[in-house]
């Protein structure tokens, strides 16, 4: 027996002790030292309690024993736990869709106030008015802006029903919106690049979270057994009011609301972590993902996560174009990134030392989806030059963004349509080359 | 229009010819208006080989030609087209009515308390003695009093009145039933210490002891109220009363042993 809690006692990490194992030992002591008490059972467990005497021998295995199996489940309940706060579960509900337009109300109260004061501040910055009005402006603008950073997804059809659902679905989205980079599918394979101390960070934090989250829902749930007991064997109709579990009925929702309000925070610290992380180590985790290209701009690295999360996310789905592990000779990048060009390069002498290279794209999507831009990146081969003046797209004069490697945007590209790009390459001389 | 929108559909595009859109279909989707629908029917959005035609023949333009046929805005049809196919597809895509376990869970709830409010359990009580109740006296219901429980115990003044303490009660302490019985037991036994019997008072408890004359065998004491002594030459006889339950104790000795009374204090 002292084994097998050896053993048990084994996989209890430091994360579970502190985020699960904590809360269920108060839940405990509180069943059996108030709970019970007011019931006809089971006073001689809170008599077992009162006596240190009594710590040692079965009652302690078998104490450790129930201690330790609710800790395990209820660390395998974390999940759905955390989903039934923010709300997944119940979010079509009559409760849930007018918790839900409660939320969008106070998103949209925070949006028009932060839109409001920018534009008193605008008015004010014209009117060149300084001191302490300008102080209080910027106060206010940067709470509202960190309101809806902080508390509320970047759009409001991601807007849950609590509030503690929005904050962690602000940090879910965060990542979308900065990198368009889907964090729900991304995270796991994140936390595999993390280095070791940030990871223990991020795990800290969020069993902090969880000690909250979890003293919350206990309590909640001590607190209806407590009052449906109370009601039950106190009735306040005959032994009158005050008799002492009302009052620990009101603890307990008081410490469930408190724990509640203190998981929003953690959650905010918790989305601070995971936001940190994805900005430091997503581009050593596309590295790990076997993608050695690197993005250029930001709007190149939106496109390049907006393919890569697709395939993760739809392995096998044949709608999505394919990102090149290495830089690639020819590269087009289109908005939307997924769509699905073809593309054909071939190079023609023209004489000893210029040859026209000749690139044909033609929209061949499977979802027949018209493209808004295309962006054509060509590697001039090493002893080449651009000639000046000879790229043409379908015929027309055309002017690049780079010469080396070549790029042109070539516009709008519908189903079916095709872009003919040509342009010329001249050799360098030799001297030169060396 | 976002992109995905429009790649969602363009997808959503490949079931028309598995999921064939009906009026009915269209009569589901939430807050669509009968002329939406005529409108949507004049288009030929119902006749599925005529649109599949039209997409195909069109490369794409489908929503643009629909949108002139319809006159409807093109998030609007677009919407339309989207919900309709959601509502219909085989196997269903969304469900179809909201999930309301919530609602009903919070609603059981609520019901739950205000019937352990409305309908209160049976009252509980527990008695305790109005005033000290001597041994083997017969509780009267004006020597008990109702309490409220805290312990769950549902015991009334009826259940004990007519009962017979064994021992003595204590005034305000509470009575359970291992402390009474409801019937004393008459014994009749040839008392050996006379001088004790003697000096005894009646109706006054006393402990019966018999003693064994096989001294290896020992003895038993059993609580009684001596209500008689009768001299009979140099034969003491003394009437007790005891307790039903310790009638076959006493039985077991009867007999075999010597009967002794000894005192008790009240």
């Amino acid at each position: 027996m002292n084994d097998f809690l050896t053993k048990l006692s084994g996989q209890v990490t430091g994360a579970m002790i502190i985020g699960t194992l904590f809360p269920v030992l108060l839940f405990l002591l509180i069943l059996v030292l108030v709970v019970l008490p007011v019931t006809p059972y089971g006073h001689q467990y809170a008599d077992l309690l009162k006596d240190p005497q009594n710590w040692k021998g079965i009652y302690a295995v078998v104490a450790t024993l129930i201690l330790l199996l609710l800790t395990v489940v209820m660390y395998q309940l974390n999940n759905p736990l955390i989903r039934l706060y923010e709300g997944y579960p119940w979010k079509e509900s009559l409760i849930g869709r007018l918790l839900i337009r409660k939320q969008k109300r106070r998103w949209k109260h925070a949006t028009a106030m932060r839109d409001g004061i920018f534009g008193v501040s605008q008015a004010a910055r014209l009117e060149r008015v300084r001191g302490e009005l300008k102080q209080s402006l910027s106060t206010k603008y940067s709470d509202f802006t960190l309101e809806l950073s902080k508390e509320f997804p970047y759009a409001p059809e991601f807007i849950l029903p609590t509030r503690l659902g929005n904050v962690i679905r602000a940090f879910e989205t965060y990542t979308i919106q900065q990198y368009n980079l889907d964090a729900i599918v991304l995270w796991p394979r994140l936390q595999a690049v993390l280095d070791t101390n940030y990871a223990q960070a991020v795990d800290g934090v969020q069993s902090a979270f969880s000690f909250m989250l979890n003293l919350s829902f206990l309590s909640t749930l001590l607190a209806f057994f407590l009052a449906a007991v109370g009601l039950h064997w106190r009735y306040p109709g005959y032994l009158g009011w005050f008799q002492g579990w009302e009052l620990w009925v009101v603890v307990l929702l008081v410490l469930s609301w408190l724990a509640y309000e203190g998981a929003i925070t953690r959650a905010v610290e918790w989305g601070l972590t995971v936001e940190t992380a994805f900005d430091l180590y997503r581009l050593p985790l596309l590295q790990k993902l076997g993608y050695e290209i690197k993005p250029n701009n930001l709007t190149e690295e939106r496109q390049m996560w907006d393919i890569v999360g697709y395939h993760l996310g739809y392995p096998g789905d044949g709608l999505c174009c394919d990102l090149p592990y290495r830089s690639p000779q020819l590269w087009v990048i289109t908005e939307p990134a997924c769509a699905k060009l073809s593309c054909s390069r071939t190079v023609t002498p023209i004489d000893d030392s210029t040859i026209q290279v000749r690139i044909v794209i033609s929209n061949l999507d499977p979802t027949r989806l018209g493209v808004d831009s295309i962006l054509l990146k060509d590697e001039i081969p090493a002893g080449f030059t651009y000639l000046r003046d000879t790229a043409v797209v379908n015929g027309a004069p055309v002017t690049l963004e780079a010469d080396s490697p070549l790029k042109v945007r070539l516009g709008p590209l519908a189903y079916n349509d095709v872009r003919t790009v040509v342009y010329c390459l001249k050799a360098q001389p030799k001297s030169a080359t060396q | 229009m976002k992109p995905i929108v429009e790649k969602m559909v363009n997808c959503m595009r490949a079931r028309f010819r598995q999921t064939p859109l009906s009026r009915y279909c269209l009569r589901r989707i939430p807050k669509i208006k009968p002329d939406e629908i005529t409108r949507l029917q004049r288009a030929g959005i119902l006749d599925q080989e005529a649109l599949q035609e039209k997409v195909d023949g069109e490369s794409g333009s489908m929503f643009q030609s629909l949108q002139a046929s319809t006159q409807l805005s093109k998030p609007r049809l677009l919407q339309l087209i989207q919900q309709s196919l959601e509502l219909c597809a085989r196997p269903p895509l969304l469900r179809r009515s909201h999930n309301h376990a919530m609602d009903f869970f919070l609603v059981a709830v609520l019901l739950l308390f205000a019937a352990e409010f409305y309908f209160p359990p049976e009252r509980l009580s527990h008695v305790i003695a109005a005033r000290d109740i001597p041994p083997f006296q017969q509780i009267q219901s004006d020597d008990l009093r109702e309490e409220p429980s805290r312990n769950g115990e549902h015991d009334t003044t009826d259940q004990y009145t007519g009962k017979y303490s064994l021992s003595r009660i204590s005034k305000n302490s509470q009575l359970s039933g291992t402390d009474l019985v409801a019937v004393l037991v008459e014994l009749r036994v040839e008392v050996k210490s006379t001088a004790l019997a003697d000096n005894a008072t009646l109706s006054q408890p006393v402990l019966l002891v018999l003693s064994s004359r096989q001294p290896a065998t020992g003895g038993v004491a059993i609580p009684a109220l001596l209500s008689k002594i009768e001299t009979n030459g140099k034969v003491r006889v003394a009437t007790l009363q005891i307790s039903s339950g310790q009638q076959s104790e006493a039985a077991k000795w009867l007999g075999s042993a010597d009967a002794y009374i000894m005192l008790r204090k009240p």
